[in-house]
């Protein structure tokens, strides 16, 4: 008989084979039987050396179809049977879904997602710089005054060249106003770190996001109606603002935010204090001797500035009493994220 | 600072409830709260009456009292002090009453007499070392009245925590002229009217600026034949309110004065002043002076000193010497009033490491011009307070009187800034309010600031002035936002976004490491680290900026192993720093990924085994990572590497951004920590330019082969799959490590490898011969390289 030849014959007798409606097991009979590695067609493969030369090719395409109508058949007989499996109701479907682990992001990253999301919406880029920089950078170009009491406010950690860890992303407002013209409209997340003694309420180092709008004609209602949409949007819709007058180098006027606290809804509790509110961040007025630091002419612009600690803003939205579990990274503390 | 309520009504007129008025000024930038200046025991210190007096039966030295506390049963109470007498008022602790040392009043039999309470010398309370005898109160006091009320006249005390901006505002004068600004009303400051003697105080004392840069003015005056004692029940209230301790009427005269102009002021013995005369200069190197509080201190040029004709009386600015203090004999006093350049007490008080309320006004700039009235005002209080005559005139060392600034300011320009629409009206009448005396033309107010204001220097300071009294919250909110024009560029933030995404996305925990590491931490990754080490640590254990993740990782790994967390998948996106000459800082940052997985990745469940982490999944998840997010492939070259074994380098095109590999232990403290660690540097511009370009999907056929073959169980992967490729031509589109044997049934030093290959052509079906051809090539390939043997071909 012609190699050919069987080729045929085996198909059809595969064929017959497969409208006997064969169950699971004989199916699996069935493909070990064709596709084997001891099976028929596997034969016919060595046997390709016994076809004349010019027609070798010929043949192993016609096995070569074979085998993959075989194995198709055979997965579409498998996937029958099984759907008619399921649909006798004989499966247990109680058992447990296979458990899939969930990753997590930081809280601190949750936060600044939120933050960066609204403030994107408000069109605001995002800028960022190195966490180690010049006291020029740091202070100097910030209208901080050398050996001015006003360089207490933040305690700062010193490199042994005078570099300064920075106590502020605010030098990111001046790299930027150094390398772009007005319109300037970005936001400044990062991590900054102040030499204060580590308990519940303060670490080392912590995160900030920092505002910047540099343009003609902004004003100091704009900054309180951006930080007031903000609020709004991250703390909910009935959140109140207040705004009182206070002192930054690098702003004036200067103000401090304080949204009514959203747990009390402002009657007054431990979380602010009695007060009723829930100091947020500064804010302000872009300081003309900034402007000057950074060869803005103040008369022809103006600007506003905020800073918000993303930590603390977390710590109260999640009801976080210790700052330190932000950095311990226990994983049962994470996966609550 | 504390402040008194009922003090600062002395210069405001008010109608505020304490706590209306701590809002108020909370909102013109005043921070207020009202707080406690007197600790809870004293609530239980109660006036009482002795009524009787008896002595003890058995002990000479104790009195038998009863005392009426006017609740109509009056106590017998056990007294030891000499000084207690019928008919007098005493603070009475009551049974109940514990004492911050610990000690709580009971009932007690003493000899054998019943005591009901004690009664306290001021010592016992805690308000003054007196220990001579009980307290005797004001002989007015309402019986039973608490001791905090009768201490406190019933005041309220009110702490301002001040911006360093506002030292006008660190006395009661300066709270109350913001105050009467707010409301509208007028101020009042106290007239000093002084009886003085013929002799001229200049006749008595010269002074002598050697340093007039450093103390534009010295005033003094002098007052003989003072009598030191106890100040008067409301002085001492008012001090208490503002938190301070009486000491004697002179120097709570002065102390008075500091909280109501904001002025300090010093007091010296004048029997100790030698040679009539006082010179203020720098200390010299070395110099050495034994201040106020007994410490003895040595100074250098950056000090200013007061001295006389042969000594250093005190520390300019900051404290008094111990060689001219006011005591209990002191009969003739030196009053000084004086101004000191901020930037010098500053560095005086960070030499000495001595803050002072006096040093932290000064620092913050004090009114040069104010020093007469402060002086005289010390003077009046002193003589009535303690008696004695005044010498005539004040010693007034002023040689450059400082003027006050001219600043004009645009009302159009504030109106601007603000966002408001005030009438030059109203700003004129909120500059009244806050005594800058101005004239205006054409809308431009021109104002002289008073020398108390040294924050106001610019028109800007100003505006700040306008807003914060009309008040921040009466600014009107705009309805719509300007945005600016302008592209907002891809930045490297948006695709460590994407990374952080991805490893949540697939199981990982996100974690922020501590940034600061001790000195010895810093395990070398990338070999090239050079640690950052900070001049004024925290302490230690955090003395150096982190160089690599590993570290906190390894830490955050130790704290949940020891937890009985130990399957983890955890990983930080963060900042590293080394040192780097080149740079303007010292210093290079980069964004470092590290990655850890340890444990089991998947449990064992009901359906499926456990997945083991290990090397090859930190490999598959970084390629897959790499390829999914950016469209980059990430090759992985064994490597040696002294923190790692099986250490993986990760590259990158042509470069090497990281290693992966079984960490191995980095100190004692982390032995629990055994798992994956990977760190990668992120650069700036990664992924910034991927560009997506659509690739048709073929409409042909695709084709797969397995291919299994026997080889040298020595040859890597690497090299047998390059070979593949190699051999394989243009239609394998794919190929995978479907199965890999040793053992049974392989010969041994052999191992059996399975590869799945798929085969396809973009424009048409590849026949038979075509992918055989390309099949044979790829095995005769391996076959001449290796010797690798055909198992099967299907
Ligand atoms: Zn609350």
């Amino acid at each position: 008989m012609s190699l050919f030849k069987k080729v045929d014959e085996l198909r059809s007798e595969f064929k017959q084979a497969l409208a006997s409606n064969p169950a699971l097991s004989d199916l699996e009979r069935l493909k070990q039987k064709y596709l084997g590695r001891k099976g028929v067609i596997n034969d016919l493969f060595k046997q390709i050396k016994d076809v004349e030369a010019d027609r070798r090719g010929e043949f192993g395409g016609l096995i070569n179809q074979l085998k993959t109508d075989v194995q198709d058949l055979i997965d579409a007989q498998v996937r029958e049977s099984h759907s008619e499996e399921q649909a006798s109701d004989s499966l247990d479907v109680t058992l447990p879904g296979v458990e899939y682990t969930r990753g997590t992001l930081h809280p601190i990253e949750s936060t600044l997602r939120d933050f960066k999301r609204i403030f994107h919406r408000l069109g605001f880029a995002v800028a960022e710089g190195p966490e180690i920089e010049t006291q020029w950078r740091n202070f100097d170009a910030l209208n901080f005054p050398p050996e001015h009491p006003a360089r207490d406010m933040q305690d700062t950690f010193f490199l042994e060249n005078g570099s300064v860890l920075r106590t502020h992303t605010s030098p990111v407002q001046i790299r930027l106003m150094l390398e772009e013209k007005p319109p300037i409209r970005s936001i400044m997340p990062g991590r900054v770190y102040r030499n204060e003694a580590i308990d519940a309420g303060h670490y080392c180092l912590f995160h900030q996001v920092e505002g910047l709008y540099v343009d003609e004609n902004v004003t100091m209602g704009e900054l309180k109606a951006t930080l007031e949409l903000f609020c709004r949007e991250y703390f909910g819709e009935a959140v109140k603002l207040r705004f009182r007058p206070s002192f930054f180098p690098f702003t004036e006027p200067s103000s401090e935010m304080d949204v009514s606290c959203f747990l009390c809804g402002g009657k007054g509790c431990r979380v602010c204090k009695q007060t009723g509110w829930l100091e947020i961040g500064g804010c302000g007025m872009v300081d003309p001797n900034v402007f000057k630091a950074v060869d803005i002419d103040p008369e022809a612009y103006t600007g506003y500035a905020f800073g918000m600690g993303i930590e603390r803003i977390a710590m109260m939205k999640y009801g976080i009493t210790d700052i330190r579990l932000l950095f311990e990274n226990d994983v049962r503390f994470l996966k609550q994220f | 600072m504390n402040i008194s309520y009922n003090w600062l009504k002395e210069y405001v007129d008010f109608d505020l409830e304490p706590a209306e008025l701590a809002d108020k000024l909370t909102h013109a930038g005043l921070e207020a709260v009202i707080t406690e200046t007197l600790p809870d025991y004293f609530e239980s210190i109660l006036v009482g009456h002795v009524i009787s007096k008896e002595k003890h039966p058995d002990a000479d030295r104790l009195s038998v009292c009863m005392v009426d506390l006017g609740d109509g049963e009056p106590k017998q109470i056990i007294c030891g002090a000499p000084n207690i007498e019928k008919g007098q008022k005493v603070p009475v602790a009551t049974v109940g009453t514990t004492f911050p040392g610990g000690m709580k009043i009971k009932k007690a039999k003493l000899r054998g007499v019943l005591s009901n309470g004690m009664v306290c010398s001021e010592n016992e309370m805690e308000l003054s070392d007196d220990q001579s005898g009980i307290m005797v109160l004001d002989e007015a006091s309402p019986l039973g009245t608490n001791m905090k009320a009768y201490l406190s006249g019933n005041d309220v005390s009110i702490e301002l925590d001040l911006t360093p901006d506002r030292s006008d505002a660190l006395g009661h004068i300066g709270v109350a002229r913001d105050l009467a600004a707010l409301l509208g009303v007028e101020m009042r400051k106290p007239v000093i009217e002084l009886e003085e003697s013929s002799t001229a105080t200049s006749s008595l004392m010269r002074v002598e600026l050697e340093d007039p840069d450093g103390c534009p003015r010295y005033a003094a005056r002098i007052v003989k034949n003072v009598k030191i004692g106890e100040s008067p029940a409301w002085m001492r209230q008012r001090l208490q309110a503002a938190g301070i301790r009486s000491i004697n009427n002179v120097v709570d005269a002065a102390n008075y004065v500091l909280m109501e102009t904001g002025h300090p002021l010093h007091t010296f013995d004048l029997r100790y002043i030698e040679g009539d005369k006082i010179v203020v200069r720098k200390a010299h190197k070395q110099e050495k002076i034994t201040t106020l509080d007994g410490k003895e201190r040595e100074l250098d040029e950056t000090v200013l000193l007061i001295c006389d004709a042969a000594k250093p009386v005190a520390v300019a600015g900051i404290m008094g010497g111990e060689n001219s203090e006011v005591q209990a004999d002191t009969t003739d006093l030196l009053l000084e009033s004086a101004y000191f350049k901020p930037v010098v007490v500053r560095r005086g008080a960070k030499k000495l490491q001595l803050a002072t309320d006096a040093s932290h006004r000064f620092e913050r700039g004090t009114d040069p011009n104010g020093i007469p009235y402060a002086l005289d005002r010390l003077a009046g209080l002193i003589v009535d307070l303690a008696g004695g005559e005044l010498t005539n005139g004040q010693v007034d060392a002023y040689p450059e009187p400082i003027e006050p600034l001219e600043i004009s300011m645009r009302a159009e320009r504030c109106n601007a800034i603000l966002g408001t629409h005030i009438t030059v009206e109203s700003m004129s009448a909120i500059l009244n309010g806050l005594e800058l005396s101005h004239s205006e033309k054409d809308g431009v107010l021109t104002v002289t600031v008073p020398t108390f204001r040294p924050d106001i220097e610019r028109e800007i300071d100003l505006i700040e002035e306008i807003g914060r009294i009309h008040g921040y919250n009466n600014i009107p909110l705009p309805q719509h936002f300007s945005i600016a024009n302008k592209i907002n560029k891809k930045t490297p933030d948006q695709i460590r976004e994407r990374f952080i995404d991805h490893f949540a996305a697939i199981g990982f925990n996100q974690i922020y490491g501590n940034g600061l590491l001790s000195i010895e931490e810093h395990p070398a990754v990338f070999g090239d680290e050079e640690a950052l080490t900070l001049a004024n640590p925290l302490s230690r254990e955090m003395a150096s900026m982190r160089s690599s993740l590993l570290m906190g990782m390894a830490k955050v790994a130790d704290h949940n192993i020891n937890r009985r967390q130990s399957d983890l998948k955890i990983f930080e996106l963060g900042q590293v720093s080394t040192l780097d000459l080149e740079s303007d800082t010292g210093a290079r940052e980069a964004s470092h990924l590290g990655v850890f997985i340890s444990g089991e990745l998947q449990p064992k469940q009901w359906s499926q085994e456990a997945v083991e982490a290990d090397i090859f999944h930190m490999k598959g998840i970084l390629a897959s990572t790499f390829e999914d997010l950016l469209g980059l492939e990430l090759t992985f070259k064994a490597a040696e590497h002294e923190l790692f074994t099986n250490a993986v380098d990760v590259v990158l095109g042509d470069d090497k951004i990281g290693t992966l590999g079984n960490l191995k232990q980095l100190n004692q403290n982390l032995k629990s920590v055994s798992g994956v660690y990977a760190e990668l540097r992120l650069s700036e511009t990664l992924g910034l330019e991927r560009n997506i370009q659509y690739q048709q999907v073929s409409a042909y056929p695709a084709v797969e082969r397995d291919l299994s073959f026997m080889i040298d169980a020595n040859i890597p992967y690497e090299q047998i799959d390059e070979t593949i490729h190699k051999y394989a031509g243009k239609s394998l589109i794919y190929s995978r490590l479907y199965d890999i044997y040793e053992g049974k049934s392989i010969a041994s030093g052999k191992k059996s490898l399975t590869f799945r290959l798929v085969f396809q052509n973009q424009k048409r079906t590849l026949t038979e011969k075509e992918i055989e051809k390309d099949f044979r090539r790829i095995l005769k390939g391996l076959e001449d390289a290796y010797n690798a043997t055909l198992r099967e071909a299907i």
